[in-house]
């Protein structure tokens, strides 16, 4: 064994060291091209356009312009992320406590929406949430509204309800894998001390699983802020999301240097997000289950 | 403390009966062992007892309580698992003290029912370790605390110590024992470990396909096994089949289908009964030369034989079956040694079987 290893280190001794680094090279130029080199090259820019020497005139353009939907934004970022968990983990704890056929035929069927793209979800939303489209014709004949003044989807509870219909499902499917790895008999155990259903959720699944929940809840977090199709299909009124606005920047004025800052900002808002999760995920000790 | 007390609990699975209307009456502070081989039912019946399975069919009492449709939690038991299922993003403390918040005992009571669970099992000082900061004995230990901190109405163990290594194994047995009995608490233990069985009960239960093979004290089971699988499974021991050919007030005699003639002590069978002789090692007297007195003498050969220590583990062929025997290995010379071998009459375990041989 240890004569074979100390051969391998002679004839190999010079080039183990390059190896790795040949090897990984196709990777990393990748990485460095297409990814790094435009995101710094449009942050760079966000200074730089429309200016002799680097300066924040976009930025302050950009805040005066467009400071509502950049609340508006990160409103709608924070709430939808919320309710996706919540709901999600209602969704995947159910479907792991009660084990009937029903939940986990609802949960599959559920999972079908994480593949549709957001266009379609936006196509299907403007038609299911219009003045006089289907949930308003329901609540009608439900004598729930007067269809003469229906509820006006397209704003941010249309824009909730058409994220939620798509991150709900990917929760529940991201925290699901996860409980069902939760060893049957930790359940049992706390059965066994007197836990009724809500205790084992709230006291041992749900904190067993938290690194799942960070994960599906920053994740959540970054495809609202970054989800473009759907504010712009769906939300006639102002305020709306900041993507819409960086498309209409560029498609009316070509305006790059606003754009690019309301793009800054956008990385703004995510890389926290990343940043806690990674560092959440390298310092969280990972449980023995 | 109460009884527990099992009725016809029958449960299947597909095609398996995991129990097979099982009956039992576990009395007030006694200690019971379900003992059997893996796959005879054990987990499944304390399942029961517990709660996490519901049995197809029969009935379970715990004191005058019918708990069979009752949910675990609320049936105040306590259960230690094989794998202990401390739960990990709780501390010591943390899993001790979560079945006395539920029943929202104040905090001082918490405290100090939680202090005096982990005195009781001598972990105390360690309730801010988390269970991935302390060994596999000590887990089994906090594990024990947290099933008796609430002071249930049963105590329930499912192999409790086999995740753990020998010598803690035996001394940990020791410990339970003193605990149960200290404690007073009516407790059903889950082994396949026939050695833990005979330490830890008062009655042992010797479980095979669902059913009960034989109940008994330690010294029950071992001294007079109810069949060949109770014999077998508890203690070394070596079988003869035979048949009865002398049944009188003086002697009984039988006789092996190879011609050795045999004299027992049993009483009460019939001429032509076919029965198994159970030969434990330490009722077999060996001998190098040929004894004066010949009665149940038999001529054997050593034909394999196994290091131990002090003493070999030796196979004779006596006949044409096979007898274990413990030798010391100073005597021993070489294989196909002869020797004698005289089975004592009192100590010959005689197990009726079916059918008769006339
Ligand atoms: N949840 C289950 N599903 C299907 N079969 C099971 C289940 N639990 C136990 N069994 C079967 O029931 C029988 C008894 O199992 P068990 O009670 O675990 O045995 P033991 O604890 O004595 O090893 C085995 O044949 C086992 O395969
Ligand atoms: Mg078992």
């Amino acid at each position: 064994m240890r004569s074979g290893r100390s051969e391998v280190k002679r004839r190999w001794g010079g080039a183990s060291k390059l190896l790795p680094l040949l090897l990984l090279f196709p990777a990393v130029s990748f990485v460095l091209v297409l990814y790094l080199y435009p995101l710094f090259s449009s942050v760079i820019r966000s200074f730089t356009l429309g200016a002799q020497s680097p300066t924040f005139a976009n930025y302050l353009k950009a805040w005066a312009l467009y400071k509502k939907d950049i609340l508006f934004t990160v409103e709608v970022a924070l709430l939808g992320t919320f309710l996706s968990i919540v709901l999600g983990l209602a969704l995947a704890c159910y479907a792991r406590i009660s084990r009937s056929r029903a939940a986990r035929f609802v949960n599959s069927l559920s999972r079908l929406t994480i593949f549709l793209p957001y266009v379609i979800v936006g196509q299907m939303m403007r038609s299911f949430l219009a003045p006089h489209g289907f949930l308003n014709v329901i609540l009608a004949n439900m004598k729930v509204i007067d269809l003469n003044s229906p509820i006006q989807f397209f704003n941010i509870r249309g824009l909730l309800l058409g994220f939620l219909w798509k991150e709900v499902p990917f929760v529940s499917f991201i925290v699901l894998s996860s409980l069902q790895v939760v060893d049957e008999r930790y359940l049992e155990a706390a059965r066994s001390v007197g836990a009724k259903t809500r205790h084992i959720v709230l006291s041992i699944l749900i904190p067993m699983i938290k690194p799942a929940i960070i994960v599906g809840g920053v994740l959540t977090f970054c495809t609202i802020v970054s989800t473009f199709t759907l504010p712009y299909m769906l939300v006639t009124e102002s305020p709306t999301m900041v993507t819409v606005d960086i498309a209409h920047r560029v498609t009316y004025f070509r305006d790059y240097g606003v754009a690019n800052a309301l793009g800054v900002f956008l990385y703004l808002l995510a890389a926290p997000m990343a940043i806690y999760y990674l560092r959440r995920m390298v310092g969280e000790e990972i449980y023995g289950y | 403390m109460p009884q527990v007390k099992l009725f016809d609990v029958t449960k299947r699975y597909g095609k398996v009966t995991a129990v097979d209307r099982l009956s039992l009456i576990i009395e007030d502070q006694e200690m019971v062992t379900f003992l059997g081989p893996s796959g005879c039912g054990k987990t499944t019946t304390l399942r029961c007892i517990a709660g996490f399975v519901v049995p197809d069919a029969g009935h379970i009492f715990i004191g005058d309580q019918d708990v069979t449709n009752i949910p675990p939690e609320r049936r105040d038991i306590g259960f230690v698992f094989q794998n202990f299922a401390l739960w990990p993003h709780m501390t010591v403390y943390q899993n001790l003290a979560f079945g006395l918040r539920l029943r929202k005992l104040p905090k001082r009571e918490i405290k100090e029912r939680v202090h005096d669970a982990l005195a009781l099992v001598r972990m105390t000082g360690l309730e801010d370790r988390f269970p991935r900061q302390l060994s596999g004995g000590q887990q089994q230990r906090v594990a024990l605390a947290r099933a008796l901190v609430l002071r249930p109405r049963v105590l329930l163990l499912d192999e409790p110590l086999s995740n753990l290594d020998a010598k803690l194994r035996e001394e940990m047995r020791f410990e339970i024992r003193e605990l149960q009995r200290q404690l007073q608490i009516t407790a059903v233990y889950v082994t396949h470990d026939q050695a833990e069985a005979l330490v830890l009960s008062d009655r042992i239960v010797v479980l095979n396909h669902g059913r009960i093979e034989q109940i008994g004290t330690p010294q029950e089971i071992y001294q007079r096994p109810a069949s060949q699988f109770v014999a077998s499974f508890i203690g070394l021991c070596s079988f003869m089949e035979a048949h009865v050919v002398e049944s009188s007030a003086e002697r009984v005699l039988m006789r092996t289908e190879d011609g050795l003639v045999i004299e027992t002590m049993s009483k009460g069978l019939s001429l032509g009964q076919a029965v198994t002789l159970a030969l434990r090692p330490e009722f077999i007297d060996v001998s190098w030369t040929k004894p004066e007195n010949s009665q149940n003498v038999f001529q054997a050969q050593l034909v394999r034989f196994a290091y131990l220590g002090e003493n070999l583990d030796c196979w004779l062929k006596v006949g044409k079956w096979d007898v274990r025997v413990h030798l010391p290995a100073s005597r021993v010379q070489k294989l196909d040694q002869q020797l004698w071998v005289r089975l004592n009459p009192e100590k010959i375990i005689v197990i009726p079987t079916e059918g008769v041989l006339l």
